[in-house]
């Protein structure tokens, strides 16, 4: 299953980390795009325009917030299970990511509606285009993950699953889970804070 | 931690992480409602908000991810790109006057 090579790194490690150095300039784009894009709303003088501090709801997303950041907890929680022979820890921990990620899934399906009946649609205007291309990018990210973990913790009920083998492939979901996580640190911050700046 | 760490150590060690990521989020939530009477700090709201994601940002990548104790070929490729889109992201923040010298 892991096979030697020339760095002495797994090649789907590797492979994994140069997805999230590319992943880094995605999200760099996005997120530059919507402080461009709110910048420019707030010199249009127009009081039908929706602006970032009259529909960004802080308390309701520190708490996905905090459900984002303990899913990364559980995580490598999961991942120490498996480096150590310890299936029940590993599955527990793997669902209750999975799980986590879900409820952060049902925050951000909850804002968006939210969003959607106080008029700011995606074609509302360059603050809503570019605030739900961000997130909803983001929350894809988080859905792939999910998907990606329930797919791990399955696996594990097959005879063929040996903890040995299979924890590369824990710690390469585990990396692309984290990253995941670390970009809604600094979304949460440019985002959602910034909108309290005085 | 990585080497000689039991799996129990481990946990520990990742939990108590969990805790310190979990104080800065609560500060950095409340920092805005405590500093609201302090004029000095309150103004500095933003520098340091950006400093404290900074600072989660960092520990997730270093313990969580282990880029801490991983070789140096995948900390380079992580500056690298990182250093690279932070780049992007200055220079755009500059070119559109979202921030100014």
């Amino acid at each position: 299953m892991t096979h030697e090579t020339t760095t002495g790194i797994d090649n789907r490690k590797m492979a994994l980390w140069v997805m999230i150095g590319s992943e880094c300039m995605l999200f760099g784009s996005l997120i530059i795009n919507y402080l461009i894009q709110v910048h420019q709303i707030a010199g249009v003088e127009n009081p039908d325009l929706i602006r970032p501090a009259q529909v960004i709801n802080v308390p309701v997303t520190s708490l996905s917030t905090f459900v984002l950041l303990m899913s990364s907890l559980a995580m490598v929680l999961s991942l120490n299970g498996l480096q150590h022979g310890d299936i029940a820890q590993f599955r527990k921990w793997c669902f209750g990511t999975a799980g986590l990620g879900a409820i952060f899934l049902g925050f951000q399906a909850y804002e968006f509606t939210e969003f959607y009946w106080e008029g700011l649609g995606l074609t509302a205007n360059n603050f809503g285009a570019a605030f739900f291309l961000l997130t909803g990018t983001h929350g894809a990210h988080v859905l792939v993950g999910v998907i990606w973990l329930l797919i791990m913790g399955g696996w594990s009920y097959r005879t063929s699953f040996q903890s040995e083998h299979h924890s590369i492939l824990l710690e390469v979901a585990g990396l692309y889970w984290h990253f995941v996580d670390v970009i809604w640190i600094i979304i949460f911050t440019v985002v959602y804070l910034f909108v309290l700046a005085p | 931690m990585e080497k000689a760490a039991t799996k129990h150590e481990k946990n520990i060690v990742y939990i108590k992480i969990a805790v310190l990521l979990a104080v800065i989020t609560a500060i950095e939530v409340a920092y805005p409602y405590l500093t609201e009477d302090i004029k000095g700090l309150h103004q500095l709201y933003m520098p340091i908000l950006g400093g404290l994601s900074a600072i989660k940002f960092f520990i997730v990548v270093a313990y969580y991810m282990h880029l801490k104790f991983d070789p140096a070929v995948l900390k380079r490729i992580f500056a690298f790109s990182l250093s690279l889109a932070v780049l992007f992201v200055s220079a755009l923040l500059l070119l559109f006057e979202v921030v100014e010298f």
